[in-house]
């Protein structure tokens, strides 16, 4: 049966600094016409670089294609050359192809309308007035509102969500058989990612183009794929359809991930098994299976005999590269602690935290005089508190105000209203000086594992350098004792001491951060988005370590992230915030059994979870409109413009939050 | 003892990649000859640059005075070995003063902000907008001629640059996480400025400095060849150029040497400056 | 927009006034008397308590400035003791030859320059690129000086194709202008190619990393087409800005041409001015060439908000 697109034993490498990386290593799969197929991997798995040597997009100094043969619709398209008119006519015309970065996936100088108009004008025989009615026709179709209008229009004046339905305009414009989503909403907010992967499986459907989603997040493939490819290092560790894969898992890697990742629907005391970090790696690790060093099942066969060949396992159509079968791994398993999480923290009944009508607003100045014509109210009225011990998490999208909220706490942002009372004491009352002693008490784990440790110093005196501030030690002894305990704290080497950040990875880099926080004995610690920035299978561990302290060391914690499967995970109660207002405050299973608030159940909605038979069950609410910025902030509720429940009332008056029993409070005037 | 074994390690390697590159090694080895011929110019000038022999005037190259005479008479290979002296001391000097004022005003720009960094990038933007030969011009009306004036001169000159780039380097870290960190922490201001911010702004400043040094000591040429750079008898490449050119058809030597010296030396730190930008700062890697 | 030019306006007027300052008090930074610099020292007596009133030095600072400011904004810049005629006259004869040279050498560079750097950008790593590199590194570090004077001596005296010195409008003499200009443009012009070859590479290059080119290739283009329609412009417009820079430097570059060349503009006479310790002279030089300078990098900047659409439209 011949497929729409058949990629046999394709292969790309690198040559960087006289290094040769093999970023694609043998790899074969297919897509037939109409299917949604998903790629899944994470950073390193050559899943993207495999899509762009399919479209003979990679630079070749320093890429090379080694060998492998890409039969679209029969033909080779290795063959050609790589900037002829065979695949100048593949590219846009017969494959179509999203990219992750809606930001700069666009032309800033060129207006839309030019830049949707360019496919069309290529690949069809339409003349240019013909393909401008085409044009308004395809962001009528991807739901750009007033299509005509805003053909002239530049891409900086449409948001990251819009862009990318402009992506996909232009990327249908060509009539594709098939189209290529790389990580296409990686960069987006989860409500808008429910929303555009909506648009991309509705356009899909209506023309029966074929879909192939490259992404790292299993929700996704779970929800939208029919068969699925498991990449790890270049290579395919294992295939099938969706239903038999996340049934029945049969490579160690896919196991391994879906055992690490946390699910909206999981149990409360579920402990997260992270994949090992590389461990005993063999001398031959070219000729053996990829996986080898993270493995926890590898056995003598895996060092012997060479690399696995994917073998056919029990279901049709399902392959995995392992020498050992499912059988035998879960065997194996059964030997293998149990991932059951005992907690044994004391419940507290005074809170370490408290938030009382928060408010910050920044002045929007214009003119020279830079006069205040305006603001923008970044938080609004917040109030909260947090119980000694407990860790609160803080969930809600880009604009709600939710690091805002971390800042003023912190004080990094000192211009705000309102209350924020620690340990009894009024912090927005202080001035610096007075702050700076009770600055050891609440410290900060920052997003950005790359930006937010300094490049130039070692690690040791990073993590040690609260300790000469605030003269916590008294001799040179005792800061290098300090220095390794809490090294040793985070789960790694003292040894490392000397290193500089960059000879570090993401998720060790992470762990320095926390280690810097923990040095000041800190009672309260806010996490500010601390592992969005890490691959999945790291993103486990540090969940993890950050559990194990609060256990060993009493800690509090503020979570703040839009993961809503992560904060659920790790949260005991959880805030939802949603343009500067908190909308729903309430205990973690409370809130996940019980929505109350409109936002929340879209939210909640939006995640996708990994696991097929699940998501046939839920329910989709899809919102229409995007989060808008603040300076265009509703009046009344700040949910009445995008909200599928909102009344007249709703438009007049903000809602007040409303205690409804069981800690669970609500802003929404549908419960008043 | 691991410390400086790290350290060390860290020093190898960068000099391995600065010279990776076969060009650089080259900037480097012309560079380093010129600063070898300064240095030992008393020891390695055939004659005194200052002797004059009138009888001599204008003669050409002989077995005693291999590039010949000038119009005094004095031995011209000589003035070349002491040209680099002049050029160098200049460079160096003038490009070390505006640095370091450069340095402290950018960086007080770009930390405390607000009106003092208003004030200060308007009076970097007026010194910017006067063409830097007339700002050195009108200098040197106040400052009149001569070596260290030109130090000064051409050292003020170049502050602009300085500033500008320090306070664009301090502004873009201010708020970056690391910085945030360290106030959280509860570091002071003057830490934070000084323990952090100030040695990851250094790298652009470093390779505007190699740069640098290489256009003041064009600028240098230029004043002594008008005339308003140092005063003779002082032996400056650029003054050589202004006594040969009347010359440039019967003895070519006179004015052609000087200015093959200014453009190797300027040519090498030039070289040299890209090769540390490749280095220090790998975005800008093949952009030379 | 119109937000972007007012600041825009504002800061030029605010650098002007600085730059202003900054001549005004060249009178008084110079060592020794303050009269004797304006006038020279071979003057009576009289003549010295004349000029001492006339230049208010029995006032404070800010009414001598505010003097001295209005008499400039009459267009009074007072004598030239070297050459015995009020400033403004001299600079009026030759501000325009100045701006000329420079304005005609900018434009060549630019256009020249950019040529090259894109040639050097897309055939990066060939035996072009590498010339032109070459090239660029070595106009960089050339002396502007010592390229005007070989030129001179092998164009002019040598081969006698071209006069040594000189300089005509085009509009009174078209041939013998373009035959009196091309020495001293060339000499101006090199250092201004080789900077802008240098930058529009580099732009070229970061450009053709962006994401938008990957789309631009997805969509089906022919590399030619997506360097013209997409890099093209986005690689350009920094490069716009650093004409404004450019202009500035080259403007300094002619005092060097003018001396060498013989040519009567400012350059030339700044520098004669410095030398014979004219201040009246030298304070007028310097301050009309930065607010030309001034001016023209205004027209720059301004036309760089609406070349960027992302300014264009707040």
């Amino acid at each position: 049966m011949k497929h729409l697109l058949q990629v046999d034993n394709l292969s790309v490498s690198f040559c960087i600094d006289e290094t040769v990386i093999k970023a694609v290593n043998d790899v074969s799969y297919y897509i037939d016409q109409g299917e949604t197929v998903g790629i899944v991997g994470e950073s390193g798995s050559g899943k993207s670089v495999s899509q762009l040597a399919v479209l003979q997009l990679i630079q070749t100094p320093p890429g090379s294609i080694d060998g492998g043969k890409v039969m679209l619709e029969g033909e080779n398209l290795l063959e050609y050359p790589a900037n002829g008119p065979e695949m100048r006519r593949v590219r846009g015309g017969k494959i179509g192809m999203v990219f992750q970065e809606p930001m700069t996936s666009l032309n800033p100088v060129k207006t839309i309308g030019s830049q949707i108009m360019e496919p069309i004008m290529i690949h069809t025989n339409l003349n240019e007035k013909e393909a401008m009615e085409r044009a308004v026709e395809l962001l009528r179709l991807v739901g750009i509102p007033d299509a005509e209008k805003r053909l002239k229009e530049y891409p900086h004046q449409f948001s990251g969500g819009m862009r990318q339905r402009i992506m996909i305009a232009i990327a249908m414009a060509g009539n594709p058989k098939l189209i290529i989503a790389d990580e296409p909403t990686t960069a987006l907010d989860v409500t808008t990612q429910a929303q555009i992967l909506e648009l991309l499986k509705s356009v899909t459907v209506r023309n029966n183009t074929a879909l192939l989603i490259i992404t790292h997040n299993l929700g996704i493939v779970a929800r939208y794929a029919q068969r699925i490819y498991v990449m790890y290092a270049g290579r395919i560790v294992e295939s099938g359809r969706t239903e038999d894969i996340f049934a029945h898992p049969s490579h160690p890697y896919t196991r391994g991930l879906l055992n690490a990742i946390p699910r909206l629907d999981d149990r409360k005391d579920r402990k997260l098994q992270p994949i090992d970090p590389p461990s005993g790696i063999p001398e031959n690790i070219d000729n053996c299976c990829p996986f080898l060093p993270r493995c926890r099942y590898k056995c003598d066969r895996c060092y012997n005999e060479g690399i696995p060949a994917l073998k056919q396992t029990a279901e049709e159509g399902h392959f995995s590269a392992c020498y050992l079968s499912r059988e035998e791994l879960d065997e194996m398993d059964k030997n293998k602690e149990k991932s059951i999480r005992i907690d044994c923290r004391k419940p507290a009944e005074d809170n370490i935290l408290e938030i009382k009508k928060l408010t910050v607003r920044f002045p929007i100045k214009r003119g020279i005089l830079q006069r205040k014509i305006g603001e923008i109210i970044a938080v609004d009225n917040v109030s909260f508190s947090i119980k000694r011990g407990e860790t609160f998490g803080l969930v809600g999208e880009s604009g709600c105000g939710k690091t805002t909220v971390a800042r003023s706490i912190l004080r990094l942002i000192t211009d705000c209203e309102g209350d924020i009372i620690f340990n009894s004491l009024y912090l927005n009352r202080m001035k610096e000086s007075e702050l700076r002693r009770h600055r050891r008490k609440i410290q900060m784990i920052f997003q950005d594992p790359y930006s937010s440790l300094n490049p130039r110093k070692s690690a040791g005196s990073l993590v040690g350098e609260s300790l000469k501030i605030h003269k916590l030690v008294s001799s040179r002894q005792e800061y290098e004792r300090r220095v390794d305990e809490l090294f040793s704290l985070v789960g790694l080497s003292p040894s490392w001491k000397n290193r500089v950040p960059h000879e570090f990875s993401g998720g060790q880099r992470q762990r320095l951060g926390i280690a810097r926080a923990l040095s000041t004995n800190p009672e309260l610690i806010v996490c500010d988005e601390p592992i969005s920035a890490l691959d999945v299978s790291i993103q486990a561990q540090i969940i993890n370590l950050l559990e194990d302290l609060q256990q060993k060391l009493g800690l509090t914690y503020l979570f703040i992230a839009h993961d809503l499967s992560v904060v659920k995970h790790i949260s005991d109660t959880i805030g939802v915030m949603y343009l500067g207002n908190i909308v729903e405050i309430a205990p973690c299973e409370e809130l996940y059994e019980n929505p109350m608030h409109p936002y929340t159940k879209a939210l909640l909605a939006a995640v996708p979870i990994p696991d097929p038979v699940v998501e046939k069950e839920r329910e989709r609410i899809i919102l229409k409109g995007e989060v808008v910025s603040l300076i265009n902030r509703p009046s009344g509720c700040c949910f009445c413009d995008r909200c599928p429940e909102v009344t007249d009332i709703c438009r007049k008056q903000a809602p007040t939050a409303k205690d409804h029993g069981n800690g669970h409070y609500v802003a929404c005037h549908k419960f008043d | 003892m691991s410390e400086i074994k790290h350290y060390l390690t860290g020093v190898r390697k960068f000099f391995k990649r600065l010279f990776a590159r076969r060009i650089v090694i080259f900037g480097a080895v012309i560079v380093a000859f010129f600063i070898f011929v300064a240095l030992f110019a008393p020891l390695i000038s055939p004659h005194d640059p200052y002797k004059q022999d009138l009888k001599l005037s204008f003669a050409g190259p002989s077995r005693e005075y291999p590039l010949g005479n000038d119009e005094l008479g004095r031995d011209i290979l000589s003035r070349l070995i002491y040209g680099a002296r002049t050029s160098l001391s200049i460079g160096f000097v003038a490009v070390l003063i505006s640095a370091g004022c450069g340095i402290i005003l950018g960086l007080v720009a770009g930390y405390v902000g607000g009106a003092v960094n208003t004030i200060i990038s308007r009076v970097m933007d007026a010194l910017m907008s006067i063409p830097p030969i007339m700002l050195s011009l009108g200098l040197g009306i106040i400052f009149g001629s001569g070596m260290t004036s030109l130090m000064i001169i051409l050292g003020l000159s170049t502050i602009p640059t300085y500033t500008r780039l320090m306070c664009a380097q301090v502004l873009a870290i201010r708020n970056s996480d690391y910085i945030n960190a360290e106030r959280v922490l509860g570091a002071s201001n003057i830490r934070i400025m000084f323990s952090h911010i100030l040695p990851n702004c250094l790298s652009p400043i470093l390779v505007l400095f190699t740069m640098n040094i290489g256009g003041t000591i064009l600028a240098e040429a230029s004043l002594s060849f008008l005339g308003v750079g140092v005063k003779p008898p002082m032996a400056s490449w650029g003054a050589m150029v202004n006594e040969g050119y009347n010359r440039l058809i019967t003895n070519p030597v006179f004015a052609l040497a000087p200015g093959i010296c200014i453009m190797l030396l300027v040519l090498g730190f030039n070289i040299l400056g890209d090769g540390l930008r490749d280095v220090l700062d790998p975005r800008l890697r093949g952009s030379i | 927009m119109t937000r972007y030019i007012v600041k825009r306006l504002i800061q030029s007027v605010i650098v002007i006034f600085i730059v202003s300052v900054f001549t005004f008090l060249l009178t008084y930074m110079i060592p020794g008397d303050p009269v004797y610099a304006m006038l020279g020292g071979d003057i009576t007596r009289e003549q010295y308590e004349i000029a001492y009133k006339e230049m208010g030095l029995d006032k404070p600072m800010h009414i001598r400035y505010i003097n001295w400011l209005s008499n400039i904004l009459r267009g009074n810049f007072g004598m030239s003791y070297k050459y015995r005629m009020p400033v403004i006259d001299l600079i009026k004869a030759r501000l325009p030859v100045t701006m000329y040279l420079g304005t005609l050498s900018i434009i060549i560079s630019t256009a020249v320059g950019v040529i090259l750097g894109i040639l050097a950008a897309t055939k990066r790593g060939k035996a072009i690129d590498t010339v032109i590199t070459l090239l660029a590194n070595l106009g960089a570090v050339m002396p502007l000086f010592w390229l005007a004077v070989l030129g001179m001596s092998l164009f002019a005296m040598h081969l006698k194709w071209l006069p040594s010195y000189g300089f005509t409008f085009p509009t009174e003499n078209f041939s013998m202008s373009i035959k009196q200009t091309i020495l001293p443009l060339f000499a101006l012009s090199v250092g201004a190619i080789s900077g802008t070859t240098r930058q529009m590479r580099s732009s070229m290059l970061e450009v053709i990393r962006q994401d938008y080119i990957r789309t631009a290739r997805a969509k089906g283009l022919k590399e030619s087409q997506v360097i013209t329609k997409h890099a093209l412009k986005n690689a350009l417009i920094p490069i716009v800005t650093l004409t404004g820079m450019s202009f500035r430097n080259v403007v300094s570059g002619s005092t060097s041409v003018e001396i060498i060349f013989s040519i009567a503009g400012t350059g030339q006479l700044l520098v004669n001015s410095v030398l014979s310790k004219d201040v009246a002279t030298t304070q007028a030089c310097i301050l009309l060439v930065a607010v030309v300078v001034s001016i023209a990098n205004l027209i720059v900047d301004i036309s760089y908000g609406y070349i960027d659409p992302r300014i264009r439209l707040q």
